[in-house]
């Protein structure tokens, strides 16, 4: 790391500010997140930091409570939708031939039908429970890794030390696993942090269209499409000013490791 | 080999620069869909609507007055223009200002001469006669004969062989159509149908003018016709020929989709809309505007925590009786729309004449009791699935204030938000439920209100079964003299009050703003967004 790297710097400090978010979740009041008729609407205070919305619940407990479903999702699908999307993606460039075509064409699919959409159809059917929105997210996400995967496996085929491998006799699951995936993981990364912005504004969409987790689990999305713009507008802001936080920290967090790559 | 490593070395920046620019744009998209989830509130456009040209002002005529105009802001688009084909409440309070039919309703509910002058029903309640009004007449200046009324009424039946199958079941006890000219129509009915007068709401339409309905319509309403953009709004200009002496008085009127509610509403306030349904949140913010009006007025549409009796616990009355004493109707009132009326049972009070009152305090919030109750029955740690379509915040919102509740007494429910469609298949029609929470459409006709409680009911999604409330429906279908029509559907408001197939929470009152520019509007107990008393201050 000779060249300085801001964007690294500065997105790792707006996602260590929103871990903090996330931990001081597991500290407050739980009731405050899901009971107090008696305050409806009040305006940030000492008490309340950032308000109270219709229902007379802490904002900020439950921005912090919806930390938790929204990173989880968007680490879930990051391990998950990763894990599996590498894996074909590797696979398929490595044997090439009818198997790379069919999963070419597979994801050609997949990539056809938008992400919500699809994303809207699974819920309906299978219900917005917690594991289900993962499943789901974690679906839409593949494709991303395996294209990655696989243009990143085809160059490498083609370098020398890799041929050797292939010429001294290593087992094709040992090469794969030992030589292959640890040359790709630097563009893999690049992808997930990307991956996780945009699974967790999945999730908020959905949730935007009362489709996501359902109440009373806090939920970013639900929260914002359920916030008052007009009497209540710290609802609706704090909220925005969280996702984008989280969204921009992560897209800093990829551009950060880009550039590392490149230095490297 | 030399030249393929040199090209396998220039991958790798090429590949990740792409890798670059892919990613930049991604922040960018995500950054946009952000604001656009907190911006979505730009007004649209003026250009969308070209500015209105009524078809009868005159350009010669250099000092003619502005024409009289008023936007209402609808939101959703219609589900067809041939009123006949359309099923939507929210199409229907729009097209009412363009088709009218034999009978109309007054503020109240109840039933008023509209293209029928008058009418009489014989001593049998067997045939309904109607003298059509004299000089009525359609948007295309033809009159409203007897002829017409057979159409649109045989076209409701399947019967003028453009489609497969009847569009409507209201007219199923209609037997034979006669008329005599000039203006003469007669019902003779098969048996008696005590709600009949009630569903001559439907629209009457030119003779053959069926299949053009839908790109064109033609009724006899007090506006016509004038354009159609889906996902814009409908435009319709003053019928010169309607039989009221100097109504309709606004020269033309926009109904204009508005999908957005927060967009709507800055339009409301800025004066681009006239009219316009607002949210609780969005009255207390006018209540401190000069300018614009915000009227109340219930909306004759109960809203129900309705139970599966087939589901097993709720099959127990003690169950049903436990949760009714477990809500507090008042705070939710109080909380999410000040202003509407406690309900007990299935009725509400804007219709006044069949309402009884005095039910809404059968089963009072005691939470003590509800827990006597529960234990009582063997169902102490009782947990349930409540499914609630997921457009209807208001809905959700309630049903959230139930939960917290409904945990004070140690029931445990689990909200499932569903998309209205789902909802129609596997509630209404399906029974695949365990509870449900929705407002039911307000209805004229206490039959129409109260029939969903019959066991044969094809919506009764309740699954609720009482042969005695079956007999009263029969009963109260058996006279169309209302004194006598009252007692029976009094009855089954009580039985149902006692026997709780629901939590009946309360009329949801409609907050209707309206800019203080313009005056008359009325309000009814049915969908109805009358534009015929509105004119300029």
């Amino acid at each position: 790391m000779s060249r300085r790297n801001p964007s690294l710097i500065l997105g790792l400090t707006l996602l260590g500010l929103l871990s903090l978010l996330l931990i001081s979740g597991f500290f407050v009041d739980d009731d405050s997140a899901y009971m107090n008729v008696a305050g409806q609407f009040e305006p940030p205070s000492l008490k309340h930091w950032l308000g109270t919305d219709k229902l007379g619940r802490d904002n900020y407990a439950r921005i912090a409570i919806g930390a938790r479903s929204s990173l989880s999702i968007g680490a879930c699908s990051v391990l998950i939708g990763g894990a599996l999307g590498s894996a074909l993606g590797i696979v398929a460039a490595w044997y090439g031939g009818w198997l790379d075509l069919l999963l070419a064409r597979l994801l050609d699919a997949l990539k056809a039908i938008p992400n919500l959409l699809l994303a809207l159809m699974i819920v309906t059917i299978f219900g917005s429970e917690l594991p289900v929105m993962i499943a789901t997210i974690s679906l839409l996400a593949i494709p991303l890794y395996a294209r990655m995967a696989r243009a990143a496996t085809l160059k490498l085929k083609t370098e020398d030390f890799i041929q050797w491998t292939r010429l001294i006799g290593i087992g094709i699951p040992r090469i794969l696993l030992r030589h292959v995936l640890p040359n790709i993981t630097g563009p893999l990364l690049v992808t997930a942090s990307l991956g996780f912005a945009g699974a967790v504004l999945t999730e908020a969409s959905l949730s935007y269209l009362g489709l996501g987790v359902p109440p009373p689990i806090p939920s970013w999305g639900r929260m914002l499409s359920e916030a008052p713009l007009f009497n209540a507008p710290w609802l609706a802001l704090s909220n925005v000013v969280v996702l984008t936080l989280l969204v921009l920290g992560f897209n800093l967090l990829g551009d950060g490791l880009q550039q590392m790559l490149d230095d490297r | 080999m030399l030249s393929s490593s040199v090209a396998a070395s220039a991958i790798p920046t090429s590949l990740l620069r792409v890798i670059n620019n892919v990613h930049k744009a991604r922040l960018f998209c995500a950054l946009v869909i952000v604001i656009a989830l907190l911006g979505a509130c730009t007004p649209q456009s003026p250009s969308v609507l070209p500015s209105s040209q009524p078809s009868s002002a005159s350009s010669t005529v250099a000092t003619v007055s502005q024409p009289k105009k008023a936007v209402v802001g609808i939101p959703q688009d219609l589900d067809s223009l041939d009123p006949h084909l359309s099923t939507a409440t929210g199409t229907q309070e729009v097209m009412f200002n363009i088709f009218t039919g034999l009978v109309n309703t007054d503020v109240r509910g109840a039933i008023v001469p509209e293209l029928a002058e008058s009418w009489t029903i014989s001593e049998d309640q067997l045939t309904y006669t109607f003298i059509l009004r004299q000089g009525a007449v359609f948007h295309n200046g033809d009159p409203v004969r007897p002829q017409d009324v057979v159409y649109s009424y045989q076209r409701l039946r399947g019967q003028t062989g453009e489609h497969d199958s009847r569009l409507s079941s209201a007219l199923d006890a209609v037997g034979e159509i006669s008329f005599t000219l000039p203006n003469v129509v007669s019902l003779h009915l098969t048996r008696v149908d005590s709600s009949l007068l009630g569903k001559l709401l439907l629209p009457i339409i030119p003779e053959g003018s069926g299949p053009e309905q839908k790109d064109h319509p033609i009724g006899a309403g007090p506006f016509s016709f004038l354009s159609y953009t889906p996902g814009v709004g409908i435009r319709m200009v003053k019928h010169q020929g309607y039989y009221l002496p100097g109504q309709p008085y606004l020269d033309e009127v926009v109904f204009r989709i508005c999908l957005d509610s927060n967009a709507a509403f800055l339009a409301l306030q800025n004066g681009e809309i006239d009219i316009l349904n607002v949210t609780k949140e969005q009255r207390d913010v006018l209540l401190n505007r000069a300018g614009i009006e915000v009227l109340a007025t219930p909306q004759n549409m109960p809203q129900l925590m309705a139970f599966n009796l087939g589901y097993e616990p709720f099959a127990d009355i003690r169950v049903r009786q436990a949760v009714n004493h477990a809500i507090n109707k008042d705070l939710i009132i109080q909380m999410l729309a000040p202003g509407s009326q406690k309900l007990g049972t299935n009725f509400c009070e804007v219709m006044e004449f069949y309402a009884a009152r005095g039910l809404e305090d059968t089963y009072p919030y005691d939470p003590q009791k509800a827990r006597e109750l529960l234990e009582e029955a063997g169902y102490s740690n009782l947990s349930f699935t409540l499914r609630v379509p997921s457009e209807y915040i208001f809905h959700l919102e309630t049903a959230q204030l139930i939960q917290m509740q409904l945990n004070q007494v140690g029931v445990h429910m689990t909200i499932d938000p569903i998309p209205f469609d789902t909802w129609l298949d596997q509630v209404y029609t399906g029974f695949n439920h365990q509870a449900t929470l929705i407002g039911l459409t307000g209805k004229l006709d206490p039959d129409a209100i109260l029939g969903r409680f019959a066991s044969n009911h094809r919506n009764n999604f309740m699954q609720y079964h009482n042969p005695e409330v079956d007999e009263l429906l029969q009963m109260g279908r058996g006279t169309a003299i209302e004194a006598e029509r009252a007692p029976y559907y009094k009855e089954i408001q009580t039985i149902l009050a006692e026997e709780v197939p629901a939590v009946f929470i309360m009329d949801i009152t409609l907050y209707r703003a309206v800019n203080s520019r313009l005056t008359g509007l009325l309000t009814y107990p049915i969908g109805y967004i009358d534009m015929k008393t509105v004119d300029l201050r």
